[in-house]
């Protein structure tokens, strides 16, 4: 259950996290934002409150170009750790 | 002047086997017992001797001066034979010089200088910051060092009882070796004779390559700004460049990943439609995480405190003091059984859990660590004897936050005493139930490990058994006033304890909406740690 969950959230990113660096970070459509916010929703309701935060920057009109790039990368490396440690995760236990 | 005969006489069965090797000397030592050595010809300086035939002559006080006549140039039989003969012979002057340890260390790396090369020193002490770990078995007349270096390789050095570097030996068979100079290195350092500043070992980046990096920074910083689909063709090209001169800068790693992710790059401009995002996404994650990391100062702790792959990357380890509390034993309705063993950190007030098992049939899917979340434990203990043998060097826990494998033991076990469990502020309730709402807040929470937890009691209970429900209740009062439910399934566990007096009790907490309450798993009282944990268990480890 938890498995099809992740993998839904994973390939939700993988799908935008694409958009994103297509678009670049200066230049994130409307439609991309509302896809990132509801994907920060997804985040928080499993829990990994730490990508709450790193959005934020791509959200917001006030943050600089710098920041953007920074949030993005940080995004980047954090859901690469993260898929790493769940796919450990089920070799460890199991794919159910 | 020490004679040839007091020489061989000091060489030891180590020796001998480190020398060449353990088959070859039980054959010596099975040889030598036909041997007839009336007519060898001893004296002071050269010693003459025959061995089936074949004539042999020792004309220094060095294995390099024995020769053989069989014209063999590695360690044959017949030396070796030869040495173990002489060993039996009668000195004239039958002095045992004993084995000094403060001999053979140095108090300056300089002092290595005139047998070992600079560079070898160098790598001696870069395994040594690695995290090498060197140990001495001093015997009456040589000690016996084993250094064991981070790849898991073991070297055995022989130091003899007089100091020099000829005499010394290593298994791996060359005389001044990078082992040698290790393990005078090591115990030197132990024993506080050697102090080394590591800060100058300590790796640094180039300021041409630091240049470079804060380049290839920006750049991809660019790209990620406008994104790919105002990719320029002159991008592109200032990447390939860049490739270049990475690899000028000695950067061949980041030069490569720049490559393939230009490729992909270039995929893009000419808007193939089989662009390879998941590679794309892999290498602009590896190039900012690597141009990030290696932009931060490094940490200023010695390698072997480091956990991780990177220095620049990973943060110190904590250190720890491991004591295991409870081996459970579990078996599942198809066969399987296994256990699982309850460590308690006395520092942190951390649990950990090391499990295994064995499955009866060939299921795929099954797995040991399946066991540790969804089977039933049983109330056995296994005996005692595998609670005093639990090895921690090669254990990972099961939710691998304690990797045992990885760490390094600092000192050897050591007793766990009762006095300091009792007053160990970690065993406070209130201390204990701010770890619960901590750890039950955070992602991945386990409701079996994390709810492990102790309760010091000085009251004597009865409990009232209730079979319906297969377990019994009571109520006792904790240090702070406060009445606790305790709730045992084991009659066995509370047989034991009757006596009024201090009494820790190990278990699971549990708290839900409508009942509170301590399901007891173990008891313990003072006596147990006299009798049991004091000559089996205690680790302290740094992980």
């Amino acid at each position: 259950m938890l498995a099809d969950e992740l993998g839904q959230f994973f390939e939700r990113w993988q799908y935008l996290s694409m958009q994103i660096i297509n678009q670049g970070t200066n230049n994130l459509n409307i439609s991309t934002l509302n896809k990132l916010r509801n994907w920060q929703q997804h985040a928080l309701l499993l829990g990994f409150s730490p990508l709450i935060s790193l959005c934020e920057p791509l959200l917001s009109q006030e943050s600089t170009c710098d920041q953007r790039v920074k949030a993005l990368c940080q995004l980047l490396q954090y859901m690469e750790g993260l898929k790493k440690a769940s796919v450990r995760q089920w070799i460890d236990n199991g794919i159910e | 002047m020490m004679s040839l005969l007091d020489w061989v006489q000091q060489l030891s069965d180590d020796y001998l086997i480190s020398w060449t090797n353990r088959g070859l000397f039980r054959r010596a030592k099975r040889q030598c017992e036909h041997v007839k050595s009336e007519h060898w010809q001893i004296s002071n300086d050269k010693i003459m001797g025959t061995i089936s035939d074949y004539s042999l002559t020792l004309s220094g006080a060095r294995i390099a001066d024995l020769d053989c006549s069989c014209g063999v140039l590695e360690p044959c039989s017949h030396k070796l034979t030869f040495l173990i003969a002489l060993r039996g012979e009668t000195s004239q002057a039958m002095t045992t010089v004993q084995f000094n340890l403060d001999h053979w260390l140095v108090s300056n790396i300089q002092s290595l200088s005139p047998a070992f090369s600079a560079s070898l020193v160098k790598g001696a002490i870069k395994s040594w910051h690695q995290g090498a770990n060197v140990s001495l078995t001093a015997k009456l007349d040589h000690g016996q060092v084993v250094c064991t270096l981070k790849n898991g390789k073991c070297f055995s050095v022989y130091l003899p009882a007089t100091a020099g570097w000829e005499q010394a030996l290593c298994s791996c068979k060359e005389t001044h070796c990078i082992h040698l100079a290790l393990a005078i290195i090591g115990l030197s350092v132990r024993a506080d004779r050697l102090k080394m500043n590591t800060a100058q070992f300590s790796e640094k980046i180039a300021p041409s390559q630091l240049e470079q990096i804060v380049i290839l920074d920006s750049w991809l910083d660019q790209i990620i700004a406008h994104g790919l689909n105002n990719l320029m063709p002159a991008q592109l090209s200032h990447g390939l460049g860049l490739v270049t001169e990475l690899n000028q800068a000695d950067l061949p790693n980041l030069a490569s990943r720049l490559g393939r992710f230009l490729a992909v790059l270039s995929n893009v401009m000419r808007h193939c439609i089989d662009v390879n995002t998941n590679e794309l996404i892999a290498e602009l994650t590896y190039l900012s995480l690597t141009t990030h990391s290696l932009q931060q100062s490094v940490l200023p702790q010695p390698g072997y405190q480091l956990t991780g792959e990177h220095k620049r990357r990973y943060v110190a380890q904590r250190l720890s003091g491991l004591m295991p509390v409870m081996v459970e034993h579990w078996q599942a309705s198809s066969g399987a059984m296994g256990y699982r063993n309850y460590v308690f950190d006395l520092e942190l007030g951390d649990w950990y859990c090391f499990s295994d098992g064995r499955r009866v049939d060939t299921e795929r899917q099954w797995s040991s660590k399946n066991a540790y979340h969804n089977q039933q434990c049983g109330q056995y203990y296994l005996n005692d004897l595998l609670l005093s043998q639990i090895d921690l060097e090669t254990k990972v826990s099961s939710d691998h936050t304690l990797q045992c494998r990885v760490s390094t033991l600092v000192a050897a076990p050591q007793p766990v005493n009762w006095q300091l469990i009792w007053n160990n502020p970690l065993l406070a309730i209130d201390m204990q139930w701010q770890r619960f709402v901590q750890q039950s807040l955070q992602v991945g929470s386990n409701k079996v490990m994390d709810t492990l937890g102790w309760l010091k009691t000085l009251d004597s209970y009865q409990l009232r058994w209730q079979p319906h429900r297969h377990y019994g209740e009571a109520t006792l009062m904790s240090e702070c006033g406060q009445p606790i439910k305790i709730r045992d399934d084991n009659k066995r566990v509370l047989k034991e304890w009757t006596n009024q007096q201090p009494t820790l009790l190990f278990g699971r907490w549990y708290y839900d909406a409508n009942e509170r309450y301590f399901e007891v798993l173990k008891v313990f009282i003072e006596s147990d740690f006299e009798e049991r944990l004091l000559k089996s268990v205690g680790a302290r480890l740094l992980c």
